[in-house]
């Protein structure tokens, strides 16, 4: 078998790939494994030359952009939160228009070295208050199409590369639509039982064979599923071992559902199998009630799991780059329940490699009456122009125009280097 | 290969049962014969004359707890005795429990579609003390009119719950469930209703209240009712009364009635029933029953299983995870038969499920699991899927505790001597319905590591090792995801 993560890293010229580069080795890494045993396994793959990473964390249940990002000189933002407002001064990092919440402490290094910045009033191109639509809107991103195919498998497909974890789900066994497509990719809930039955043993042997020839020529879809199976047992050990590992650099997750899926994430780049799309969820972002406790524990959960991501990465934070995405922000009022209903444009938070951080960018539309959206902030930044803009940074390779096909132009944010 | 072993039933009658039962064991494929045919049996079981088998019975008392009163429910939880977690499980471990033991097949699939569309998740935080008896609602009207499910599933305090209507009151409207009425339950977004109509939806659902924070008790109070004129979509009311529920009645049955509503259920009902991607001629026929029938629900059935489009998608659908469970215990013919502690098989079945990913009542929104088939065919999901067929498939084994595990003798032929080839076909045949392939014989012969020519004297010949090698690796053929 060739070693997976030797090919489709080279349409990736950027500087910090190359900074992260060491000698290859001659042998493929399995043949290495057999060589040297588990205990080497680790340093072993660590040095194996691998190209960026992408990581999109999926907010789901439309975040509050303005108390993530909170636009402290707009009055009519106090105005229409009198209970849930984030005064000025709890807020940290702050500029002449923006501000973090203060449950994104943890991030604050991040923000300080400049590898983390934040962007504004961004969104889909037309408002859907719709949970589900606004969702498979934002993953699909082909509003020519009818063919169910996400940006992400569209994206990996361009990259050509033969490992089937290429494109992950970290955290599920379900793809979301982002994945979804032609180009086979991989949901994984978690990185135990990555194997066929009795695998190690002579009979798993056999029995992988079996399987092999049941699902070898078929073409339905459970025959294709079938053999991206036996493709994943193959790879599927290295992340096992790598994810059995404590986290490095005296990383601490939280225990949160993110926390874990992010751990994994880390695991999953170490292992050096070829993971260059990895899309992550954090649940439970759908403020109708008590946006303040819920955007306190929410904010927290992302600060704390994104600062230990980054520093279980170490040194390879500089080939990974992490976009938070949501598929609405809120409404600008506040609801009966000291709440915010479905509203329109949010922010994002962008970090890591390639990252222009310590600032905020956006084209700030204002909250001034004239400039609303229904009443609430308007987008003056179409989500795929921002991606568009990560991708064309950091996989100059891939046409970022045939990943978001009706996306058009736009001047870039300058999010990126 | 000689003559191989016969079905268990005709292609077309084995297909109706296949696509409304959680798996076509033995027994009701006798019950299909029986009743004359795939679509007599259809009939019978649309009737809701069907007697529910003593085991599936039996179950309401593995779990005593789970439907005492609400508020009873949560002062346990207060008091330590109970958590949220039991009772959410407790829940799904029935549920995977009925599944595998009704004889109530097409009750039991249609209780699953629609507690997958009027969505409440088990364990969540506002609704969960109420859940089971939502429940018990869901699976009073489940082949009743939709009409009338519509109705006691909206005004439900587990709905309340769930979507905050609790929280949605004159002066201070919460669109959650106002909103998701009109997009999840009925017409859908295609109906072009505007934000406008989203608050009069919201509007006419003021009133309903749920303690949330102590008692969970409910209720209903006509001063948290905001009243005045609506109009959604072509629904329009006075809204006159403090008491908003006559209007709400009206409004939910003018929704239920909706075509756009007649069309989303009926593609609903196609995908899950018929294909991924179903005809639309087939869906059209479907609508247009629903819709003259008044939201019938038989009659609305009948439409799609009479429909040729349904007969010719034999096989095209996949098993999500929590199906596959279910349909791999009763197609081995394990009965499950309580649920003492953990190491209980019910118990296993969940945590297979939740293993690959889909477990029934864990998806975390409002929209239910997807009901497309191909979507939880991840590579992860089928080496697990792989793997779990040969925990079950032996006569004995740790996880095959508190199970009724049927005779090796009594799953096998009863004529021999016959080769390892033929007792693979008649397995086949049993487990997957269909006659064995070479590249299925292929493969259980090089897992025994013996050739499929060998010649076996009867069913002590077969070790206990192999019988479970051989069951598990014909279940493991590509058809066994199928249905």
């Amino acid at each position: 078998m060739s070693d997976p993560t030797t090919a489709a890293h080279d349409d990736c010229g950027c500087r910090d790939f190359t900074t992260t580069r060491r000698t290859a080795l001659a042998l493929g890494a399995g043949a290495v494994t057999a060589m040297v045993g588990d205990v080497l396994t680790h340093t072993v793959y660590g040095a194996q030359p691998r190209g960026n990473v992408l990581v999109v964390l999926s907010l789901r249940g439309g975040a509050d952009g303005l108390s993530l990002v909170v636009p402290h000189a707009e009055k009519a933002y106090y105005d229409a939160r009198p209970t849930t407002a984030i005064p000025k001064d709890r807020l940290l990092h702050t500029d002449s228009t923006f501000g973090l919440h203060p449950a994104l402490a943890p991030l604050g290094p991040l923000w300080t070295k400049k590898r983390l910045a934040a962007a504004h009033a961004v969104g889909l191109p037309a408002p859907n208050r719709s949970h589900f639509e606004a969702m498979e809107v934002l993953e699909d991103a082909d509003p020519g199409s009818d063919a169910r195919i996400g940006w992400l498998n569209r994206f990996v497909g361009q990259l050509r590369g033969d490992s089937i974890l290429e494109g992950v789900q970290v955290g599920s066994n379900v793809l979301p639509t982002s994945l979804v497509g032609p180009r086979p990719t991989v949901a994984l809930e978690s990185p135990s039982s990555i194997s066929t039955p009795f695998a190690g043993s002579e009979r798993g042997d056999a029995v992988a064979r079996g399987l092999a020839q049941m699902y070898g020529d078929g073409r339905s879809r459970v025959h294709r599923a079938g053999r991206e199976a036996l493709e994943l047992a193959r790879l599927g050990g290295r992340y096992s071992e790598a994810a059995a590992l404590p986290p490095q650099h005296s990383a601490s997750y939280p225990g949160s559902a993110l926390g874990t899926s992010l751990r994994r994430t880390a695991a999953l780049i170490r292992a050096g199998v070829g993971v260059r799309a990895v899309a992550v969820d954090s649940g439970s972002w759908d403020h109708h009630q008590n946006l303040r406790g819920n955007i306190n524990t929410r904010a927290g959960d992302l600060a704390s799991s994104l600062a230990a991501f980054f520093t279980d990465l170490g040194p390879d934070w500089r080939r990974v780059t992490v976009v938070t995405l949501s598929e609405f922000g809120r409404r600008l009022p506040e609801n009966g329940a000291a709440g915010v209903d479905h509203g329109y444009g949010s922010a994002v938070l962008v970090a890591g490699g390639g990252v222009r951080g310590g600032r905020y960018h956006s084209r700030w539309p204002t909250l001034r009456d004239g400039r609303l959206e229904s009443g609430d902030l308007t987008v003056t930044t179409d989500y795929r122009h921002l991606l568009m803009e990560i991708l064309q940074a950091r996989f100059p390779g891939v046409d970022a125009h045939r990943v978001f096909p009706q996306a058009g132009y736009r001047r870039r944010l300058g999010v990126m280097r | 290969m000689p003559r191989g072993f016969p079905p268990l039933l005709d292609p077309a009658d084995r297909h109706v049962a296949e696509r409304f039962s959680y798996g076509v064991d033995a027994r009701l494929a006798d019950e299909v014969r029986a009743a004359g045919g795939g679509r007599a049996w259809f009939e019978q079981q649309l009737s809701g004359l069907v007697l529910e088998s003593p085991r599936a019975l039996a179950v309401a008392t593995w779990f005593p707890e789970l439907d005492l009163p609400a508020p009873l429910v949560r002062s346990m939880q207060e008091q330590g005795q109970r958590t949220v977690r039991e009772t959410a499980d407790e829940l799904i471990a029935r549920t995977f429990a009925l599944r595998t033991l009704t004889r109530r097949h097409v009750h039991e699939t249609m209780v699953d579609f629609w507690t997958n569309l009027l969505y409440v998740p088990a364990g969540e935080g506002r609704s969960w003390p109420w859940r089971a008896d939502y429940d018990r609602v869901v699976r009073q009207h489940a082949l009743g009119t939709f009409a009338d499910l519509l109705r006691a599933t909206v005004t439900h305090p587990a709905m309340t719950g769930y979507l905050t209507n609790d929280l949605n009151r004159k002066g201070a409207l919460n669109e959650n469930l106002g909103r998701e009425v009109l997009e999840l339950h009925t017409v859908g977004r295609e109906a072009g209703y505007s934000e406008r109509e989203v608050v009069a939806s919201s509007k006419l659902l003021t009133g309903f209240t749920l303690d949330t924070t102590t008692t969970f008790r409910a209720g209903y109070d006509p001063e948290r009712h905001a009243t005045g004129r609506v109009r959604v979509l072509d629904f329009t009311h006075r809204n006159a009364d403090a008491d908003g529920r006559p209007a709400l009645d009206a409004y939910l049955e003018h929704l239920a009635l909706h075509p756009s509503t007649a069309r989303r259920l009926a593609k609903r009902l196609a995908v899950r029933f018929v294909s991924d991607d179903p005809p639309r001629g087939l869906v059209r026929e479907v609508a247009k029953a629903y819709r003259r029938s008044g939201s019938d629900i038989p009659t609305t059935l009948r439409a799609l299983v009479d429909h040729p489009a349904f007969r010719r998608a034999r096989w095209e659908k996949t098993r999500n995870p929590s199906d596959d469970v279910v349909h791999m215990a009763r197609v081995l013919g394990l009965q499950p038969s309580g649920a003492t502690d953990g190491s209980a098989f019910i118990w296993y079945l969940v945590r297979q499920a939740a293993a690959q990913g889909q477990v029934s009542f864990r998806w975390p929104t409002p929209d239910g699991w997807p009901e497309h088939g191909a979507g939880y065919l991840s590579a992860s999901r089928v080496l697990r899927a792989w793997r779990s067929r040969y925990d079950v498939s032996g006569t004995a084994g740790p996880v095959l505790l508190s199970v009724d595990v049927p005779s090796k003798a009594s799953q096998l032929p009863d004529q021999w001597p016959l080769t390892l080839a033929q007792v693979v076909d008649h397995q086949s045949q049993l487990l997957l319905g269909r006659a064995a392939d070479k590249p299925l014989v292929r493969a259980v012969a090089r897992t025994l590591d013996v050739p499929a020519t060998t010649e076996l004297a009867g069913p002590d010949d077969l070790s206990d090792q192999h019988y479970r090698l051989l069951r598990g690796t014909v279940l493991n053929a590509p058809r066994g995801l199928q249905r």
